[in-house]
């Protein structure tokens, strides 16, 4: 008599019940593709230096910001508003009645709000606007003033969507095939 | 600004109306994130014995929340109407602060001005606002990473770096004091593994937040990233075929009552001994 441990039965029928589970499918692919975006946003981070030669932490709340969402009959990456102006660029214009944008042009100005700052004066520089504040020796130009900016598009924020579909496809793969506890039974 | 393809947009829509039916699984109701906050903030925003005003606290609350909130229906109609931008930024946000402790009429003590003391400092508003949101982001991926079909698929995490830092903790030394193990060098430690509460235990580390998901201390630029059972089996994380590690059901409440009391003891430390931001870290002056 020989014993027979039927390793294949138990292993497809888990199989099928994975794949038959859209919900967690989609949950699966939702996450992989979330963590290759995340990836993608650390990559920038380590490499993107702002004017003032600083590291900008914008990178680093764009990865914190981003997560999977899923349904039963799809999955996606939900990320902060601000990865789509630098993927797909385009104007930006001042909202709130405001005439002008107010762009940094100190260090000191970097991620502050004018309103921040007690002591700002409009004044004008090399023939513009500027919000500037005196020191003892000198006056020093904190923002410039402009209307708009037009930001070019960086594919490069995002990756390819090809590796990433690769990526998801991958992952779902061995997700389907993984062994769970319990397979193979005695027969 | 360029709108995307009509084939993502109407995709986004209907993500974003099945959140708000309930249909999909949110890492924080707005709810949740009100708990979280007044939690968080009522004790954790007033560092001072001398800040007791309520209305900061709320606005701290507010302003915090709207950072969050990301884009929302009132935002876009307003962003429409040439009324705001669409979404608060962070230095918005601080300009907010420091216009209600304007009108309460703040004061810091003449020594702490423009320290970390002086709640009206850039470097103080910023360490507020930005830990805040990193809190209520990294519960809310811890959360939602205790799903059981999640915990199958991604049953580890890897402690990774994902912003540069001027001065870089020791992570791997409090990785290994925390009773963690390297594979190749790299930090990973299945969800349930106790190193991810000892991370965020103040007791091992002065600076630490109290929490058993990122940020685990004070303008950490590290994070955690999922990682495949597949390639946990294959750096022998766990055997092949093992269980997944179990959901973590622990309280929203409980989870942040510990930080709230480590915030509020961190920075009471820093107002006795005067400790300094020093690039990323905080340390005693």
């Amino acid at each position: 008599m020989a014993l027979v441990y039927d390793t294949a039965t138990p292993a497809l029928r888990a199989l099928a019940n994975r794949a038959n589970n859209k919900a967690a499918l989609h949950k699966v692919a939702a996450v992989a593709a979330a963590e290759m975006v995340r990836d993608n946003f650390a990559k920038m981070a380590q490499v993107e230096r702002n004017k003032f030669g600083a590291a900008p932490r914008f990178w680093a709340r764009m990865n914190r910001g981003t997560r999977a969402v899923s349904t039963q009959v799809e999955g996606a990456v939900a990320m902060p508003r601000e990865v789509a102006q630098r993927y797909y660029g385009g104007p930006i214009r001042p909202t709130g009645g405001r005439k002008y944008l107010a762009i940094p042009a100190n260090r000191t100005a970097y991620r502050r709000s004018p309103r921040s700052f007690q002591d700002l004066f409009f004044a004008v520089f090399g023939g513009k606007p500027v919000l500037a504040r005196a020191s003892k020796s000198h006056t020093e130009v904190m923002y410039w003033l402009v209307r708009g900016v037009t930001q070019r598009g960086n594919p490069r924020v995002l990756p390819p969507q090809d590796v990433l579909g690769r990526h998801v496809e991958r992952v779902v793969s061995d997700y389907l095939v993984s062994e769970t506890p319990g397979t193979g039974a005695k027969s | 600004m360029a709108e995307p393809t009509n084939q993502v947009r109407p995709f986004v829509e209907g993500v974003r109306r099945a959140v708000s039916r309930g249909d999909l699984p949110t890492s924080m109701g707005s709810r949740e994130i009100a708990l979280l906050l007044d939690n968080e903030l009522k004790r954790s925003a007033v560092f001072s014995a001398r800040v007791e005003n309520a209305r900061v606290v709320q606005k701290i609350r507010d302003s915090v929340a709207e950072v969050i909130a990301g884009v929302t229906e009132a935002r876009s109609a307003a962003r429409a109407a040439g009324e705001a931008p669409v979404l608060k930024s962070i230095a918005s946000a601080k300009a907010d602060l420091l216009d209600v402790l304007d009108q309460e009429a703040y004061e810091p003590n003449p020594e702490d001005v423009g320290t970390i003391k002086d709640l009206r400092s850039d470097k103080r508003l910023s360490l507020i606002i930005e830990t805040q949101e990193q809190l209520i982001q990294g519960h809310g991926r811890w959360t939602a990473g205790q799903d059981p079909e999640l915990l199958d698929a991604y049953p580890a995490w890897e402690l990774v770096r994902i912003s540069p830092s001027l001065e870089p903790r020791n992570w791997p030394t409090r990785w290994m004091m925390s009773g963690g193990r390297l594979y190749g060098g790299r930090m990973i430690a299945l969800k349930g593994a106790h190193v991810w509460d000892a991370l965020g235990d103040p007791r091992l580390f002065p600076d630490a937040l109290g929490n058993p998901y990122p940020p685990f201390a004070f303008n950490s630029g590290m994070d955690v990233r999922e990682i495949t059972r597949r390639e946990c089996e294959r750096l022998g994380v766990m055997p092949r075929g093992a269980a997944a590690p179990q959901p973590d059901r622990r309280t929203l409440t409980e989870g942040m009552q510990v930080s709230a009391d480590r915030f509020d003891e961190l920075v009471a430390q820093a107002l006795q001994q005067g400790m300094r931001l020093d690039g990323d870290v905080l340390r005693p002056a």
